[in-house]
């Protein structure tokens, strides 16, 4: 157990103004639910039968999946990587990435029409391996699983520290697996991440030509990796200051890897487009053409940052960068989701009713309240006394 | 339960060429009906239907008899949808529809049949109004693809394509209702009850439940809407019969057809077939303009299965990432005891 001292509990108040505002949200956004399941999901939001995916999909599970890539990318780092310095980062990426995919989970159950059918996704019968969506639901569902198991040390670490003495064997037992269950948490996200992007190749000539590409599969793991450190970077930013902690330096080392995979992607999108004859496309003026270069320069700009300025040594340079990142990257899901959909004429152009956006904004605010709550509950955040002797 | 369909399909290649001439409907109105045609139903092999716009007037009937034989309830189906002005068509009572040869059409007539795409609809006609050429009706449901979008898509198998008889059916019984049907669908085909606490997919399944089970008693399968059609202007039979039959119709007159069979190469080949008037393309009547004979669901499944090959790739991937992090897992933990 070399790690205790790593992480500490969160010493604050749970009952704050935030935790009260956030569960405000969560309460108007429960009452918006109920009434989508008595009266129909029509009623709630502005999907029709020509853009029947709108941000339940787009936004909850399509960005919100890659927000939630920080448990990912650091177990990449640490285990796979050997790189142990970026330990104490781990557990409250885990915890992100945890309510992170349990919202987008929930989300797809607020969006099917017919829920209480799904449980067909566990009758081997009924398994359709043609089906994208059938290989990225399970993935999906057992990656949840795995980051509740991945959680699971904090809990029984914090639980062990007030003296529970089962809880310090079991942490023991895990500890020996956990390796191989980390293992899984790495090939679940680089298949379910790459088909979020293969799930729309389908739809065919309905996606832009700038988007629609054989190359979405890897566009979308590429993507997933690359917000999977700007999360890392924006949530250890935002913890620090919020509750108001010393800066992790590890974060500056970190985040030198960034540059690398933004100009990867770049130029695999520049690829798939020369493949795709698209470039066309690139210089017609249109909304989209200035929405396809935002995508591109969101990711060029923080990496020029990253690599060249001065500026990428501070907590504000860092935030920053990683802000854009998670911004030109989520754009890019939600392009190839929504903004970049057009089933063709006879719809009309898809936006989300107040209602859709508030149950989306809902499940944002679940997921401040798991996030702020458990901090303080079971150590999750670095221990500053632990850092110091770095 | 696919004998019996196969049976179904025997009957059929017996019974066809009475199938494809017979109907009351056609009798009524004689005067306008075209020519009978000759074609079969053969005793296996894919069905479908095939429309000849030259011979639509647009007059509903189809509309009509495919809503009243799918049992959906009339005064959801018609009186919500339907603006007053059109409804007389869907009342029951008015067994005679309108159908005036095209060229006495008033091309001017605002009737814009506004519920073509509400989702209430299995089978509609819609009209399209062109300064050049005029006006053109087309028929739209299910086109019945070789290979199906929403088969592909569908993660539970709730949408299957019927291997005897072609028939892409849905399944409610386990159909989540995720609408990745619909993402997939290139020609906007399946309809969701948006506006339903229990919702499910709408289209067309060629009658196979309502209708079919009528060959048992010695009549030949049918769908509502060809079986109705004053004009036979939509029939149904075997797709290569019917394939034969437009093209010996294009043979006869070429004039006054598009040469392309629309369904016979778009999007790997559909069902359902189309003779277009001569001059129409399908993207005047609503057809996907950037569909070509590319089929996106043969497309997407290469790139799955070429990534997921025997699982070979993820298990492979699994046994590397097991071994460098239990070797670096161990590694640290030997450091750590040595600080």
């Amino acid at each position: 157990m070399s790690n205790t001292n790593e992480s500490a509990v969160l010493k604050a108040p749970i009952l704050t103004k935030t935790f009260l505002i956030t569960l405000i949200v969560v309460l108007i956004g429960v009452a918006l639910i109920g009434y989508r399941y008595v009266s129909g999901i029509g009623v709630v939001s502005n999907l029709s039968d020509g853009y029947p995916w709108g941000i339940w999909l787009g936004y909850d599970v399509a960005v919100g999946t890659a927000f939630a890539c920080g448990g990912y990318i650091l177990a990449i780092t640490v285990y796979i990587m050997n790189n142990f310095k970026y330990h104490p980062l781990i557990r409250s990426a885990v915890l992100a990435s945890m309510f992170g995919y349990a919202l987008a989970g929930l989300s797809v159950m607020v969006d099917i029409g017919r829920y209480w059918n799904s449980y067909n996704f566990f009758v081997p019968g009924r398994w359709q391996p043609n089906s994208v969506m059938f290989e990225v639901a399970l993935c999906v569902m057992a990656y949840t699983v795995i980051l509740i198991i991945e959680f699971l040390p904090a809990v029984f670490e914090g639980l062990a520290d007030k003296g529970h003495a089962w809880a310090k064997s079991a942490y023991k037992s895990l500890d020996k697996v956990l390796i191989f269950i980390i293992a899984l948490g790495v090939l679940l996200p680089t298949m379910h991440q790459s088909s979020l992007g293969s799930m729309l190749i389908i739809s065919g000539y309905k996606l832009h030509p700038l988007w629609q590409t054989m190359f979405l599969p890897m566009l979308f793991l590429g993507n997933a990796i690359l917000m999977g450190f700007a999360i890392v970077g924006f949530e250890v930013t935002l913890a620090t200051v919020g509750f108001k902690r010393p800066f992790e330096k590890e974060l500056v080392s970190l985040s030198k890897v960034i540059p690398f995979i933004a100009v990867g992607w770049v130029v695999i999108r520049f690829i798939s487009i020369t493949t795709s004859g698209a470039w066309g496309e690139a210089f017609t003026p249109s909304w989209l053409t200035l929405v396809f270069w935002l995508e591109i320069i969101l990711v060029l700009i923080p990496a020029f940052i990253i690599q060249f300025s001065s500026w990428s040594g501070s907590m504000r340079g860092i935030f920053v960068s990683c802000f854009m990142l998670m911004f030109g990257g989520g754009m890019y899901r939600l392009s190839v989701y929504i903004t970049a959909f057009d089933p063709g004429s006879g719809y009309n152009t898809y936006f989300p009713s107040v209602s859709e956006l508030f149950i989306t904004l809902s499940m944002i605010a679940i997921e401040i309240l798991g996030y702020i709550t458990l901090v303080k509950i079971f150590p999750v955040l670095a221990n500053p006394a632990a850092h110091k002797k770095h | 339960m696919n004998k019996t369909r196969r049976e179904i399909l025997k009957l059929a290649g017996v019974a066809g060429v009475a199938g494809l001439t017979g109907g009351t409907a056609s009798a009524v109105h004689a005067q306008v009906a075209p020519e009978t045609t000759k074609a079969t139903i053969p005793t296996n092999g894919a069905v479908g239907m095939l429309y000849d716009a030259s011979l639509c007037v647009g007059c509903q009937v189809c509309v009509r008899s495919c809503y009243e034989t799918n049992f959906l309830n009339r005064s959801y189906y018609v009186d919500q949808v339907i603006p007053p002005e059109e409804q007389s068509i869907f009342l029951k009572e008015d067994l005679k529809p309108i159908i005036a040869p095209k060229d006495q059409q008033d091309p001017s007539d605002p009737k814009i049949y506004s519920y073509a795409n509400d989702y209430r609809f299995r089978n509609v006609i819609q009209k399209y109004v062109d300064e050049e050429n005029g006006f053109h009706f087309v028929k739209r449901q299910c086109m019945h693809c070789n290979h199906p979008g929403c088969v592909s898509a569908c993660p539970v198998k709730a949408m299957t394509k019927n291997e005897a008889d072609g028939v892409v059916e849905y399944n409610q019984e386990v159909c989540i209702g995720c609408r990745y049907c619909q993402i997939a669908c290139p020609f906007n085909i399946p309809k969701f009850e948006w506006h339903r606490a229990v919702p499910k997919i709408v289209k067309c399944e060629l009658c196979k439940d309502t209708l079919w089970n009528d060959a048992a008693s010695g009549k030949t399968p049918q769908t509502a809407c060809t079986r109705d059609c004053p004009q036979k202007a939509v029939i149904f039979g075997n797709r290569d019969a019917l394939m034969a039959e437009a093209k010996k119709r294009l043979a006869e007159n070429p004039e006054k057809y598009n040469p392309t069979i629309y369904g016979e190469e778009v999007y790997g080949g559909t069902g359902v077939i189309y003779l277009l008037d001569a001059g129409v393309e399908p993207e005047n009547l609503g057809f996907p303009a950037e569909l070509g004979a590319e089929n996106y669901a043969q497309k997407s499944e290469k790139v799955q299965h070429t990534i997921y090959k025997f699982g070979i790739a993820p298990l492979a991937l699994y046994g590397t990432l097991a071994y460098l992090g239990s070797k670096n897992a161990k590694k640290h933990k030997k450091e750590g005891d040595d600080e």
